[in-house]
C-alpha cells in the first residue's frame, strides 16, 4: 500500500503544471505505468480523488496506460516484448538469440500529459485598453483567484 | 468553460526521490562508503545474513547497518550486540523506505562513517522495489522455506536487484520441492545478468563467495 506516496507526488506535479494563468481546471491526467510497477489502479484513482480535493485537479479523470515489458536483443538490437510466463517469448524473433537481452521498458512511471480547460475570456485575460503592460499583474492575480476559487468549490 | 487542451508534462512521478537518491549515492562514494540495500520478505534471514557477511568484511573494513522496521529495535540491538554500529529506522507502518528516511538514519550515526553501509529494508517483497534508496547495489533474499515459486509471484523485485541470495540452504534437504533450476531460470527472465548465490548463514555455505562479490562491487562502485 505505497500508492499514497506516489499519488501525493502526482497531485503536486499536476497542480504545478496547471499553474498557468488561463487554466481553469484539469480535466484529465494521463499517467504511464510499466507492467513491472506494482500499482493498484483502483487505489491510485481513489487516492487521487482524495488528495486532489480543493485543487485545480479535483474533478480530473485519471487515465492510466500500462506499458509492457520490452527487451533489447544483445545480439541484433531488436526490441521485443517478453511475457514472463511464456518461455517461447524469451527468444529474439529476428536472430533467435535466447534470453540474451536487456530490459529496456516496463518500469516506467511518469505523467505524460494533462488535459486542461481554459477560462472563459471574461474570467481570464481581459483585453484591456491599457495594453500589454497592464495584463502582466492582472495575469498573476487571475492565477491567485483561480486557486482560491477552486479551493472553496 | 472553454475547450480542453493538452499540456505535455513527461515528468517522472518519483523524480524527487530519484534525485535525492543520486545525490546520496554520490556523497557516499565521495566519502568512501559503499551502500547496499538488502530487501526480502519478513523472516527470510536478512539480519542473520548481514551478521555473517559483516563477520567476513570487518577484519579489513568498517561496517554500519540501518535497520528498517515498522516497529521495535529488535534487529538493531541484535546487530549492536555483535559489536557493529546500527541505527533503527522505524517507519511506523510505512511499507517501504524513502530517501528522507535514509538521510535521517545516516544523520543518526553522527560523525561515524563506514566502508560498508547496509540498509536492511522493510520485510516486504513488493513496495521496497519501487523506491531508490540511494544504494550502490540492491540485493534481495529468498529463503528456502519460502519456496522457489515466489519468483513467479513478485516479478518486479527480481527485476530490479543486482543479486539474488537464496538463504537457509541448510533447509534444502527438508524442502525437496524447492526447484532451484526453475528459480534460476525465472529470476533471469527480466534480469538476465542477475548474480545468484546460495547461502546458509548457519553452516557458512556460500558466505565467502557472497562476501567476495560484495567486495568486488565496492571496488567497481568506488572507481
Amino acid at each position: 500500500m505505497h500508492e499514497m506516496a506516489f499519488v501525493r507526488n502526482v497531485v503536486d506535479i499536476v497542480v504545478e503544471e496547471a499553474d498557468v494563468p488561463d487554466v481553469a481546471e484539469v480535466r484529465a491526467v494521463h499517467i504511464v505505468i510499466g507492467e513491472g510497477r506494482d500499482i493498484v489502479e483502483d487505489f491510485f484513482e481513489s487516492l487521487f480523488r482524495y488528495l486532489a480535493r480543493g485543487t485545480v485537479a479535483e474533478q480530473a479523470e485519471v487515465i492510466l496506460y500500462r506499458t509492457p515489458y520490452m527487451v533489447r536483443c544483445k545480439r541484433c538490437g531488436f526490441i521485443f516484448h517478453v511475457n514472463v510466463f511464456d518461455r517461447e517469448s524469451l527468444a529474439c524473433p529476428v536472430c533467435k538469440a535466447y534470453r540474451e537481452y536487456k530490459l529496456v521498458s516496463g518500469l516506467e512511471f511518469y505523467i505524460s500529459k494533462i488535459e486542461v480547460a481554459g477560462k472563459e475570456p471574461s474570467e481570464s485575460q481581459i483585453p484591456s485598453p491599457e495594453g500589454q503592460l497592464a495584463s502582466v499583474p492582472a495575469g498573476d492575480e487571475t492565477g491567485q483567484a483561480k486557486q482560491e476559487g477552486t479551493a472553496t468549490a | 468553460m472553454n475547450e480542453s487542451r493538452m499540456i505535455e508534462v513527461k515528468r517522472n512521478i518519483l523524480a524527487d526521490n530519484d534525485r535525492a537518491a543520486d545525490v546520496f549515492r554520490e556523497a557516499r562514494k565521495a566519502e568512501g562508503t559503499f551502500f547496499i540495500d538488502v530487501m526480502a520478505s519478513p523472516g527470510a534471514g536478512k539480519t542473520t545474513l548481514l551478521l555473517a557477511l559483516i563477520e567476513q568484511l570487518r577484519a579489513h573494513a568498517t561496517c554500519g547497518v540501518i535497520e528498517a522496521d515498522l516497529e521495535s529495535e529488535v534487529d538493531a540491538l541484535k546487530i549492536k550486540e555483535a559489536g557493529v554500529s546500527s541505527v533503527e529506522l522505524n517507519t511506523r507502518g510505512v511499507c517501504h523506505v524513502e530517501m528522507g528516511m535514509v538521510e535521517k538514519a545516516l544523520a543518526a550515526f553522527g560523525e561515524l562513517r563506514f566502508d560498508y553501509l547496509f540498509l536492511e529494508n522493510i520485510g516486504n517483497l513488493v513496495c521496497p522495489a519501487e523506491f531508490d534508496t540511494g544504494a550502490h547495489v540492491r540485493v534481495m533474499l529468498l529463503s528456502v522455506p519460502e519456496g522457489y515459486d515466489k519468483v513467479y509471484k513478485y516479478p518486479p523485485m527480481f527485476a530490479v536487484v543486482d543479486a539474488l541470495i537464496v538463504t537457509k540452504s541448510d533447509y534444502l534437504s527438508l524442502n525437496p520441492d524447492f526447484d532451484m533450476d526453475a528459480l534460476y531460470r525465472q529470476a533471469r527472465v527480466l534480469n538476465p545478468d542477475l548474480d545468484i548465490f546460495v547461502v546458509s548463514a548457519r553452516t557458512g555455505q556460500g558466505i565467502d563467495e557472497f562476501a567476495a562479490w560484495v567486495r568486488s562491487c565496492r571496488e567497481t562502485a568506488m572507481v
